[in-house]
């Protein structure tokens, strides 16, 4: 059943990472320092999955990004833009309204188990 | 540089599409896997770029990512790509023929060229306009894609409202299933007006021998095209309507046919092959069709008077 577990998760992932990085992204932040911040929050995300979602978000005009040295290292900044903030809030609310919904379902459930 | 590291990076880029922003995704990809090899594994070496770039992913896989959503064809156009193709390939089809039967070279400007060719030489023709139509049509719903913007192609729109009508008892009728059959088609036209007859046995300029009587072969090879036909013809209305009275005209045309098979005067001798003579294949011929067409004809007006009754019954019922 592994392999539903992680069809469930694909599917489940898609707009909660999009949510995740545009609120990650109120600071600027670069892909590793951001798997980084992530992980430490608890969330494993994947650099293959994490920088075509970037590209993705910038391609719509959510965030945007600039190349910046520092350290003699070159790294790419990101930051959320007024568009991908609104995005941001639609977003919460959606996954507020959802978590709403969700709780009465599990207690709708409870309630006739018992 | 680290040629491991960039050796990795060109492998990638060569998977990569569109190539506008490549060098910004390679770029990205090596600031990250060095970044990975200096705070991970402390610091950048060989050994060490090697560990991240074991672990960053293969090239195509990479690559993928990066390109998941960027469809060349839309996936609302795909339904087009079939669609379109064989529209195209009949009009390929008619300009081979015509090509065939003038014995002369076809042009229509700038799309296709149909050289002048023998009949046999004009069926190994056939894949090729197939797959040639197939890639004209996969361009230009590709360049619609790379629009960006929400099209309404043309396509037919006809639904014909036939009284009584249940739905046939046919399965959905499938673009690629009608250009086989249209290749099929022909290829046995090809090989009818090339041999003049169906019947034989070998395939070639040299080396084909008849079954039957030139005379015989023609009439019933042009019968069989006829049959042929039909079926394909219905087949294609089965896209406008699923109604039942298309199996019943189908299967009345088809019986039609048969009568006319039977009742052409033509001259019975003993065939070349001993063990099929002309009269034992006519009969046949005609017996096959004739049940096959009357049990379809009988079926289809059961089911459709059953439906007038029902129909009756309930108007009965609710009055």
């Amino acid at each position: 059943m592994d392999g539903d577990n992680s069809y469930l998760e694909v599917e489940m992932n898609r707009g909660f990472l999009q949510l995740l990085v545009l609120m990650a992204l109120e600071q600027r932040m670069y892909g590793y320092g951001m798997i980084k911040h992530l992980l430490a929050l608890g969330c494993s995300l994947d650099e293959n999955t994490l920088y075509p979602l970037l590209r993705r978000l910038e391609k719509n005009g959510w965030v945007q990004s600039e190349w910046e040295i520092r350290s003699d290292r070159p790294r790419k900044f990101y930051f959320i833009t007024a568009s991908g903030k609104a995005l941001r809030e639609q977003g919460l609310a959606i996954w507020r309204q959802q978590n709403v919904i969700m709780q009465k379902m599990t207690e709708v459930s409870h309630v006739s188990e018992s | 540089m680290y040629p491991n590291l960039e050796n990795y990076l060109e492998e990638i880029s060569h998977y990569l599409v569109p190539r506008k922003g490549a060098e910004d995704v390679l770029a990205e990809i090596r600031s990250h896997i060095l970044e990975k090899a200096g705070q991970e594994l402390g610091g950048i070496g060989e050994e060490n770029l090697a560990r991240v770039i074991a672990g960053y992913g293969s090239p195509p896989k990479v690559a993928e990512r990066y390109m998941e959503g960027e469809s060349l064809i839309a996936p609302t156009l795909k339904g087009y790509l079939l669609r379109y193709t064989g529209i195209l390939f009949v009009i390929h089809l008619a300009v081979i023929l015509a090509a065939f039967l003038l014995k002369t070279k076809m042009v229509l400007f700038p799309f296709l060229y149909i050289p002048r060719l023998s009949g046999v030489a004009d069926l190994f023709y056939l894949p090729t306009a197939f797959i040639y139509d197939l890639g004209l049509v996969g361009i230009f719903l590709y360049f619609v894609t790379k629009q960006a913007k929400e099209v309404h192609l043309p396509w037919f729109d006809i639904h014909f409202r036939l009284p009584d009508s249940p739905k046939a008892r046919t399965s959905e009728p499938k673009v690629y299933l009608l250009i086989l059959m249209l290749i099929g088609f022909g290829m046995l036209l090809g090989i009818y007006l090339r041999f003049e007859t169906l019947f034989m046995l070998g395939i070639g300029p040299e080396g084909t021998r008849p079954l039957f009587r030139p005379a015989v072969a023609h009439w019933y090879s042009l019968a069989l095209l006829a049959l042929i036909g039909v079926g394909i013809g219905s087949y294609i209305a089965q896209f406008f309507t699923r109604s039942e009275w298309v199996q019943v005209v189908k299967n009345a045309i088809c019986l039609l046919i048969a009568g006319i098979v039977n009742i052409y005067p033509l001259e019975w001798e003993p065939s070349r092959i001993p063990v099929l003579s002309e009269r034992t294949f006519g009969t046949a011929f005609v017996l096959v069709v004739v049940f096959t067409s009357a049990y379809g004809l009988c079926r289809s007006l059961f089911r459709i008077g059953r439906r007038i009754l029902l129909d009756a019954f309930r108007m009965t019922n609710d009055e």
